[in-house]
């Protein structure tokens, strides 16, 4: 008698090739199932504010998107929408460039990085969100503290991507190149750039994210300007509808910037797997 | 004492999707296959053999056409059967001896009894002093009879096996041949053999059947009458086998032919 | 320049020399960082080793840090461990019931696409200036983190060893303990690994906004009464404190994930 093995619908063996055809979800029975799973949590939260919780704490729903309503028709939203971005971005820029800079430069002279070392261990402990008060101190409230903090976080994780990426460089490839009479320019532009190209590439992406993190964290903590410093003010004045709402544009913003990483990423590893595949032949 | 046979392919389609397109990887396939009999699957790469036994084993269901095992309709993953893959899927994190007693400890055997059946099959696996290595520092050859000693482990009543052997080296594959028949003969399980080497088959099995290329179907079914016990080394040198070999050559020489197979 | 296989590593390998580099290397910071200040830059804007350094100590020997440093790493360990037990069993319960996963991806990504930072001041508003928040923030960032590499790693499940495993007659929960959790484990811990720094930030996060306690304060409590001095002595507690953390985790790996080097 045979004995029958679950192969349920959410079983990993539910992906098994059987017709080729997985029995997923998928269409409108997958839209459907969202759209269930955001009305479980609105609802409730609808009727219990006010009711089971004090508003002043929770808001609700419709308090929330009013106030979006509101933001957008006076305007109000943009400009501190523009501080958090133009901070993120000009943070992101800064710091990648160092990150890249500093990256190749002790990735290539492996003598200093062994010295450097462990200065960079102690400065990459250090959860670099904690420098904001000193960088407040340093370059005062505005923005360009926020874009400070951007950028340290983000020159780490683009330095340790491209430091990786250049040691991580098959060092059988560069005799190979050596071997065919290349000099260190030929060896530079032939194996050690493409190689670390996709090491970067995902650098980059990774570190877009924190560009937001370090600037809405320096905006909380003190500022003028920006969607951090509304959720901080909001916070402080009892108005969880103000939180909510500009979590809500903060989560936009950040979901659309990590659409667009994830886009990128995949076209990255894609090309990190041709180049793998090529390595091996 | 059952009766009949233990394997019964009635009519056996199968089609899948691939790249938007429809695939019939096999069509209309009849056969039989009685207990204790070893059957080698013999035709090109890529006729259908592995998703017949796929669909043997309860892996993947037959678009039309009913595979039956013991009279029953196969509807889930057939347990009673053993199934060598092609690919080595010996868990890499676990020893020799641990992927071998794998299948025990899923079925809750005990302990002690466990000890004694890994011992004995690591014994006749050739396999001694290697219990404790783990299968990223044995050789393919070595996998290979890891793999053996665990699909036969738990005693199932038939053995699938899917082109086990293709990536040793010929002497090894020999070696092997003469494992695999010696276990056979011991444990009359029945065993259903897929390989693409007309020798392979021909030193193996009760019966050939061949397949033709894709859409796989049935071409031929040859019975082999060499005398048992064989020996591996030296019966291919036989005329029998030179006879035998001719008529599986020429079924299959087609499909080399007209550049489909491989 | 390049890396050249020879048989004796370079000079610039040998550990003596690597050794000696390294502390050259922190002595000429210093002694620049000793030097500028007073010279070129106002001491009170970047203080000194020699004040720094004894501050530190000075805090160490009256036993004015302990409270601290204990505080912070409290609602470090809390919100690590809240945030790791769920997100493990969020993570296995995502990677091995796809459909559910596929439901709630996009707001899974919309939650984690957000600075959990920028939660903080809603906890604070919600649970006051207590422990609470600061352990929520951690446990938010540690449980996406660990959620997502455990996720990855479920999903990674090599389907031929899942197809061998089953024909030996694996029950769902065989499949679970036998090669989801080894398969993930080593992603089970890399999360583990990397996101226990971060719930030390999350936790300093939390203080820094409000609290009257933890090294996070003490940065606070410094820029407030603009001692550059105070500032860099807690700045260097909190790199120790990390920097142990983070050695000791490495050691971690190396120990537990030994058997991985059994494969290279």
């Amino acid at each position: 008698m045979t004995i029958a093995v679950g192969t349920g619908e959410g079983a990993p063996g539910a992906r098994i090739a059987d017709d080729g055809v997985p029995r997923r979800l998928s269409g409108v029975r997958l839209f459907l199932w969202r759209a269930a799973v955001a009305a479980a949590v609105l609802v409730p939260w609808q009727w219990m504010s006010g009711r089971v919780l004090d508003a002043r704490f929770v808001s609700s729903p419709t308090a929330v998107a009013a106030r979006l309503a509101e933001w957008l028709s006076t305007g109000f939203i943009w400009p501190h929408l523009w501080a958090t971005t133009s901070e993120a971005l000009i943070g992101y820029g800064v710091g990648v460039s160092l990150g890249l800079i500093a990256g190749f430069v002790l990735g290539i002279f492996r003598v200093l990085s062994r010295a450097v070392s462990p200065l960079l261990t102690g400065l990459y402990a250090i959860p670099k969100v904690t420098l904001a008060p000193l960088f407040v101190l340093y370059f005062g409230i505005y923005a360009p503290s926020k874009i400070a903090l951007a950028a340290v976080v983000v020159f780490f994780l683009m330095f340790y991507s491209t430091f990786n990426g250049v040691r991580d460089v098959d060092s059988e490839l560069i005799e190979s190149v050596q071997i065919l009479g290349a000099r260190t320019l030929g060896v530079l532009s032939l194996v050690i750039i493409p190689a670390t190209a996709d090491w970067i590439i995902t650098g980059m992406t990774i570190a877009l994210p924190y560009a937001f993190i370090g600037a809405v964290a320096g905006e909380i903590i003190v500022s003028a300007k920006g969607l951090g410093y509304i959720i901080a003010t909001s916070a402080n004045t009892l108005d969880a509808a103000g939180v909510f709402a500009a979590l809500t544009v903060l989560m936009i913003l950040t979901a659309a910037c990590n659409e667009v990483i994830i886009r990128l990423r995949s076209r990255a590893r894609q090309w990190r797997a041709v180049s793998r595949h090529v390595e091996s032949m | 004492m059952p009766v009949g046979p233990i394997i019964v392919w009635e009519n056996i389609t199968k089609q899948f999707q691939k790249n938007g397109r429809t695939v019939e990887a096999v069509r209309g396939i009849s056969a039989s296959i009685e207990r204790g009999e070893f059957v080698a699957l013999l035709g090109p790469s890529g006729c259908g053999k592995t998703t017949l036994l796929h669909i043997t084993a309860g892996l993947a269901r037959a678009t039309s056409g009913t595979v039956r095992y013991d009279d029953q309709p196969v509807q889930a993953i057939n347990t009673r059967t053993g199934y060598m893959t092609q690919k080595d899927n010996l868990l890499p994190w676990r020893t020799v001896e641990d992927n071998i007693g794998l299948p025990l400890r899923i079925r809750h055997v005990d302990p002690a009894r466990r000890r004694t059946l890994i011992d004995q099959y690591v014994r006749m696996i050739g396999l001694t002093g290697f219990e404790r290595h783990y299968p990223a520092e044995l050789s393919g050859g070595m996998r290979k009879r890891v793999l053996l000693a665990r699909s036969l482990i738990y005693d199932p009543e038939t053995l699938l096996m899917d082109e086990p052997f293709g990536a040793l080296d010929a002497q090894l594959r020999l070696i092997m041949h003469d494992q695999v028949l010696r276990i056979w003969a011991e444990t009359r399980k029945t065993i259903v053999f897929v390989t693409h080497d007309i020798v392979e088959a021909i030193t193996l099995a009760d019966r050939v059947i061949v397949l033709t290329s894709r859409p796989g179907t049935v071409k031929l079914v040859q019975p082999i009458n060499l005398p048992r016990p064989r020996d591996v080394f030296r019966v291919r040198f036989t005329p029998e086998f030179s006879a035998l070999h001719d008529i599986l050559w020429k079924a299959i020489e087609d499909d080399y032919k007209t550049g489909e197979a491989g | 320049m390049m890396r050249v296989r020879l048989s004796a590593p370079p000079w610039y390998e040998r550990p003596a020399v690597v050794l000696a580099m390294q502390t050259a290397t922190v002595g000429v910071v210093l002694a620049a960082w000793q030097a500028v200040s007073g010279t070129l830059v106002p001491a009170f804007f970047v203080s000194k080793p020699t004040l720094v350094f004894p501050r530190v100590w000075n805090w160490i020997a009256t036993g004015f840090l302990w409270p601290h440093l204990i505080y912070t790493m409290e609602s470090t360990i809390l919100g690590f461990l809240l945030g790791a037990g769920t997100g493990v069993a969020a993570g296995l319960a995502l990677g091995l019931y796809q459909n559910v996963s596929r439901v709630l991806s996009p707001y899974i990504l919309a939650l984690y696409s957000i600075p959990k930072i920028a939660l903080a001041p809603l906890f604070v508003l919600w649970f006051g200036l207590d422990l609470t928040p600061k352990v929520l923030v951690a446990a938010f960032i540690v449980f996406f983190l660990v959620c997502l590499n455990v996720y990855a790693g479920v999903s990674a499940l090599d389907e031929d060893l899942l197809v061998g495993v089953r024909l030996m007659g694996a029950s769902r929960w065989d499949e679970v303990r036998y090669l989801a959790l080894p398969t993930a484990a080593v992603q089970i811990f890399v999360g583990l690994k990397t996101s226990f720094p971060y719930a030390l930030q999350g936790a300093v996060i939390g203080e820094i906004i409000a609290s009257t306690r933890g090294l996070g304060y003490l940065t606070m409590w410094a820029k407030g009464s603009f001692n550059m001095t105070n500032m860099f002595a807690a700045l260097s507690v909190l790199m120790i404190v990390a920097v142990v953390i983070t050695v000791g985790l490495e050691r971690l790996e190396r120990v537990l994930l030994g058997w991985r080097r059994a494969e290279r």
